[in-house]
């Protein structure tokens, strides 16, 4: 999380009162332990923790953090621990004992409480590497229906910017799929329409984003991009998309009609912007957000079968704080 | 037993990357030669620690880059905990 607006306000009022229960592994980490006060307090979500019970209670004592009325949860001595080893080992070819050490990790162990529905999203990686929380969700939550592989947007809210939704953006992919085949940009954009509409609660328009536009150029590159927008338009037809377009196409609606001949659902109104692979959009969200004075708020993690969140290792409590509420507002059905 | 517990690694490994236990060689790279993907690499870290009970950072293990790293790096880890 980098920085917060009106919309982590707005997502909050939306979440408030859902009893929405976010279990946290960190629970040895005095920002956690703060963030996870915060939001139960302010009735955001019902906080769990994973640790150890002792050194958690000792460390809220330390910091004047007052997590009374939290769960706090042991791996190996909790009543779940036997059903979850036994669901977990019926997925993997690794032996018993080595399921149960995996499981006694308590980022393993927070993500199977999500997958068992004993919590509604999963929020790490104040101390765990992103790599390690992305591996555990995928080996133990798993992916959506449909798709293999998981991601990563940004909310951008971009002042001045009149086009988007409401002057916002989501951008994706921009911090986990360094190259993306056609197959995995289909996934990234898919995922990104839906996390669209479930954070921004609009309609996705989703431009498939190159240095072309409508056959403007015939590089490999520009296939792939052609490529993935058939993919996605087999596999969702629901979803309003368009590629490739040139990113002024995607956004303005003048240069749009100067571009592309027809009619096209995005070209000019998109409000999701993909990226061809990791360089453009890393670079293009910096550059926004530097250049531009845009609000970056994320990475949030998507394709996953239940809202699993990365926090940057840098982050602060206020940014954990924004980043349980974009999680919480995933597990809302 | 330096010697016994290396060749139950190698075991460990070729169980989890589905190997012969004789194409699994110190020199091995996990990535260019067993094409491993990194939940594979936790599900051996899982495996040895079962084995020999011994705890291992998985984020610390991930580093190693061959057989024979790991090995060691096991190796070591059974050294100071056992």
């Amino acid at each position: 999380m980098e920085k917060h607006n009106t919309l982590i306000d707005d997502l909050k009022v939306r979440v408030r009162g859902k009893g929405i229960r976010v279990v946290f592994p960190e629970a040895e980490e005095p920002r956690i332990l703060k963030a996870a006060s915060i939001v139960m307090s302010d009735n955001i979500a019902i906080p769990i923790l994973v640790g150890d019970i002792r050194k958690t209670n000792d460390i809220a004592k330390e910091h004047g953090i007052d997590i009374s009325g939290m769960e706090i949860i042991l791996p190996e001595s909790s009543a779940q621990f036997d059903a979850y080893a036994a669901t977990y080992l019926a997925s993997t070819t690794i032996r018993e004992g080595a399921v149960r050490r995996l499981l006694k990790k308590p980022v393993f162990y927070a993500d199977m409480m999500v997958k068992a529905g004993d919590a509604d999203a999963m929020v790490g990686g104040a101390v765990y590497e992103t790599a390690t929380v992305i591996m555990a969700g995928t080996m133990v939550i798993g992916m959506k229906e449909g798709a293999s592989t998981p991601s990563s947007f940004f909310v951008m809210d971009i002042p001045g910017f009149e086009g988007g939704e409401n002057g916002k953006l989501i951008f994706a992919d921009c911090a986990v799929v360094p190259d993306p085949n056609a197959e995995e940009l289909a996934d990234i954009a898919i995922a990104s329409a839906d996390s669209a509409k479930k954070l921004l609660g609009c309609v996705p328009r989703v431009a498939m984003l190159s240095f072309s536009t409508k056959g403007s150029s015939l590089e490999p590159q520009v296939e792939k991009v052609i490529r993935a927008t058939e993919i996605i338009r087999e596999r969702r037809s629901d979803i309003l998309v368009d590629g490739e377009l040139q990113a002024d196409t995607a956004i303005i609606p003048a240069i749009a009609r100067k571009k592309v001949k027809g009619e096209s659902p995005v070209a000019g109104k998109a409000n999701v912007l993909i990226f061809p692979d990791l360089n453009s959009g890393n670079i293009a969200y910096k550059l926004v957000q530097r250049l531009a004075g845009a609000d970056a708020i994320g990475p949030l993690l998507q394709g996953f079968a239940k809202p699993v969140c990365d926090l940057s290792r840098g982050a602060t409590v206020e940014d954990i704080v924004g980043s349980i509420v974009m999680t919480a507002i995933q597990a809302i059905d | 037993m330096s010697n016994e517990n290396e060749v139950k690694i190698i075991a460990i490994i070729a169980e989890v990357f589905e190997m012969n236990k004789k194409e699994v060689t110190r020199d091995k790279d996990f990535v260019k030669d067993f094409k491993a993907k990194s939940i594979k690499i936790i599900e051996m870290c899982a495996m040895l620690e079962d084995e020999f009970d011994i705890e291992i950072d998985m984020e610390d293990a991930r580093k190693n880059a061959t057989v024979g790293e790991a090995a060691d790096y096991t190796l070591k880890l059974i050294d100071e905990q056992q």
